[in-house]
């Protein structure tokens, strides 16, 4: 059977900019608001970067001026446009299936490129290389039609939910927006049907005609899941969409997430920080690790044996809610994240890696030069067990 | 974690101390109350979390805190003593000498609190020099060894990225930097972790702490991981409806939450040792702040007012009093100015 999504090799990577650190004076110099007017949207559709721009120009209640020159000419823009040196490898060959009705779990060190991952799958951003396809189809060649049911049929709830709202749009119009712009008339009427889905997240009849200022973190994030549910969608990437809420509304989010995918089958890819919400609602789990996938497999099984050094240490970091709970045997890492820009040859969690240390010569050897390739991206699973114990017994 | 929760070591002057703040917003639909009277103290060095609903006024109160509200069409009463000094009339002007020096803000949405077209590292850099007198070039060293402390990697070259260029997690790292740069007394961290994984939370987590015991810094630790409370906070602050419904140690809020929302809250968590059975969320929602009704805020959605007589949940706001027994601490609720009738309730 054909998985709703497949993803294969998905390979992202960004050029690097910068400048000496000198070279922001003249910046600093000018006004604050020369640098706005720069929010104007580029040419590239495709570049994240823009898209982000343009929002930011709309929270920051400045009209964009859609004049791609002026970008260009000040001083900011050449340094925007100045020197490409080398590649941030966000997502470097990531691959895992999603099942129709079924939630997959991806989590990871801050920057590993999962927010990327689902902003590929959205095509908000074209890969450099590697395959999505849903329900069979390669989206890469979908044209018109086929891309505007894809675009149905694929929503994304945001990590940041206060930039994916446009603050001069009311929270009604917000949620009654995908409908409008795909041209559906649900039975009833789209306000009625916007009045249910707002009540569906827990949000009240009369938050209707209120901007997202007014509203917690908490609050624009259920108005992003209300949106992303208004097309009934077969896929919804959720990118934190919980973080912001305390956890009597995330449970009610959760339950509700829940009892949609029973009642519609709708399938999850769900991006989360917090490893008990993930434990608890997703069936399997992808751990990512600087762009590359260290594990994945059913939940159960991940949290019940995790088996990379990596799992190992993000399972041992979760906060205990118990002020009295037992705190030994924690794997701490240590040292900075490597830059994706120039990641560690072989596997590339080695330099953070607490069992490398206590490894033989020869296994550490082909940590440093072989990438591996195995279903667990760790050349030494049989070993790492025990010298992990040995590393911990030696810090406590 | 470099603070271990121990119990409060109470100092006679407080740090800071919060006197039934109210904050108000007039919109096209009427008056929203989002703070209603909050208390709170804390002692240098310590660090107070706070917790409750989503919309309870968690970050109004932070914002309050930091003064800026000063120019808007908002309401601020109360009193917010800072080292005795009374922060409420002060002037905006008169607010930026204590903003970003004595008191900063970690925010809980990076993106919008960063400027979008300003490389991260100038934008640090800039915070340290609006309170040191110093070379650009100085401050940029400032900055970058800032980036390095909080876990950016390669921070002499990140210097010049800019914030959409950053993940997530990369941007709250970098706000933290800009707000740790000039070494702030009192440090308002409004859910400094949330964006990030557990392993950068732990060394986030360290860093703060790191900080607070090098400077004696107290901090406001604002966050609805309760495992985090757990692990660096000595007191808990738990607001509903812009009221603080309970405050108590780290253990004691543990051990024995007294207020039906806290013994909710605990209740609705997802346990990483537990079977996933389904979530017990509190069922219903917050009172809209438009119009608070007279009784307790929480009492539509409390599942004990029948044990309180003559419906006072409904007709009469509880006050944050102490309880009978000698070992309790304050809680907002009808019921705990009883001990016996507290014990049938659990
Ligand atoms: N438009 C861009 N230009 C350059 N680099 C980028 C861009 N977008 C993301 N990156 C980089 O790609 C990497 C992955 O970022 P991504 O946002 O996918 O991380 P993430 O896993 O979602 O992190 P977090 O958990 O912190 O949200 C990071 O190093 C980030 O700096
Ligand atoms: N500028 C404003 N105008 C009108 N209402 C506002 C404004 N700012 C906040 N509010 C309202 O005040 C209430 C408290 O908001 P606040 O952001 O403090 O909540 P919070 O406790 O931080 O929630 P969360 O945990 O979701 O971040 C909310 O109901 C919000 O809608
Ligand atoms: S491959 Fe080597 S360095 Fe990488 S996780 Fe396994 S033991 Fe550690
Ligand atoms: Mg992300
Ligand atoms: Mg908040």
């Amino acid at each position: 059977m054909t998985p709703l999504l497949q993803v294969t090799d998905l390979t992202k990577h960004f050029p690097v900019r910068g400048g000496a650190p000198g070279s922001v004076a003249p910046i600093f110099a000018g006004p604050r608001r020369l640098a706005r007017t720069l929010a104007a949207p580029g040419k590239d559709p495709s570049s994240s970067a823009t898209r982000d721009s343009a929002r930011h120009a709309e929270s920051t209640h400045q009209t964009p001026r859609s004049d791609p020159q002026t970008s260009a000419r000040h001083p900011l823009g050449s340094s925007l446009l100045r020197s490409q040196r080398g590649l941030i490898k966000a997502v470097d060959g990531v691959s895992f299936s999603v099942d129709a009705g079924q939630t997959l779990g991806l989590v990871g060190e801050s920057g590993c490129g999962k927010s990327t991952t689902g902003r590929l799958l959205m095509r908000l951003l074209d890969p450099t290389s590697g395959s999505i396809r849903l329900d069979g189809q390669e989206i890469a060649e979908l044209r018109r039609s086929g891309l505007q049911e894809y675009r149905r049929r694929v929503q994304m709830v945001f990590q940041n939910p206060s930039s994916s709202l446009n603050p001069r749009q009311s929270v009604g119009s917000a949620i009654a927006a995908p409908l409008l712009a795909q041209g559906i008339e649900p039975p009833g009427g789209v306000k009625a049907k916007v009045r249910d889905l707002m009540d569906r997240v827990g949000l009240r009849p009369d938050h209707y005609n209120r901007f997202p200022h007014e509203f917690s973190g908490g609050q624009k994030q259920r108005v992003g899941i209300a949106r992303a549910l208004a097309l009934d969608p077969h896929l919804i990437i959720c990118d934190e969409p919980v973080s912001a809420l305390d956890v009597s509304v995330q449970a009610q989010v959760i339950n509700l997430l829940q009892d949609i995918q029973r009642d519609t089958g709708v399938a999850y890819l769900f991006i989360a920080h917090d490893l008990s919400v993930v434990k608890h609602f997703a069936d399997r789990i992808a751990v990512m690790y600087l762009g590359r996938i260290m594990e994945h497999g059913p939940t159960h099984e991940v949290f019940g044996a995790p088996q990379h050094p990596y799992t190992r240490a993000l399972l041992s970091a979760v906060p205990q809610a118990a002020p009295d709970a037992d705190r030994s045997g924690r794997i701490r890492l240590t040292g900075d994240l490597p830059s994706p820009a120039d990641p560690p040859s072989g596997c590339v969690f080695r330099t953070r890696c607490p069992a490398y240390a206590q490894l033989g010569a020869e296994h550490q050897e082909l940590c440093r030069t072989k990438v591996p390739h195995r279903a667990v991206a760790c050349h030494h699973t049989e070993l790492v067990g025990e010298r992990l114990r040995t590393a911990v017994a030696a810090t406590d | 974690m470099a603070t271990t929760p121990q119990g409060s070591t109470s100092t006679p002057a407080p740090m800071l101390d919060i006197r039934d703040l109210r904050v108000s917003f007039p919109t096209d639909d009427g008056v929203v109350h989002a703070v209603n009277g909050m208390d709170l103290t804390l002692a240098r060095g310590e660090t107070v979390g706070i917790v409750g609903e989503s919309g309870s006024g968690k970050t109004v109160t932070s914002q309050a805190l930091m003064g800026l509200f000063k120019d808007t069409s908002a309401t601020v009463t109360g009193e917010i003593r800072l080292d005795g000094e009374d922060l409420v009339p002060l002037t905006e002007a008169q607010m930026r000498a204590y903003r970003g020096k004595k008191i900063a803000m970690i925010f809980q949405d990076p993106l919008s609190a960063m400027h979008p077209f300003y490389p991260v590292g100038a934008q640090i850099a800039e915070a340290y020099r609006v309170h040191n007198k110093v070379s650009k070039k100085a401050a940029a060293a400032v900055a970058v060894d800032m980036l390095g402390r909080v876990g950016i990697p390669d921070p002499a070259r990140r210097y010049s990225s800019y914030p959409h260029e950053f993940s997530g997690g990369m941007r709250q790292r970098a706000m933290i930097a800009m707000a740790l740069v000039c070494e702030p007394e009192l440090l308002i961290a409004d859910e400094p972790t949330t964006a990030l994984d557990v392993t950068v939370q732990a060394q986030i987590l360290d860093l703060l702490g790191e900080l607070q015991s090098e400077t004696g810094a107290s901090v406001i630790m604002v966050t609805h991981d309760l495992g985090v409370v757990a692990e660096v906070c000595h007191q808990v602050v738990v607001m509903y409806g812009g009221e603080c419904v309970e405050q108590a140690t780290v253990a004691d809020i543990f051990r024995d939450p007294r207020h039906p929302y806290t013994q909710g809250l605990l209740a609705s968590m997802p346990s990483l040792a537990g079977k996933s059975e389904r979530l017990a969320p509190i069922p219903g929602f917050p009172p809209s702040l438009l119009a608070l009704p007279d009784g307790c805020l929480f009492a539509d959605r409390c599942p004990q007012t029948h044990l309180v007589p003559d419906q006072a949940c409904t007709t009469t706001r509880p006050t944050l009093t102490g309880g009978a027994g000698s070992a309790s601490h304050p809680s907002r609720c009808h019921l705990t100015l009883t001990e016996p009738v507290r014990e049938v309730a659990r």
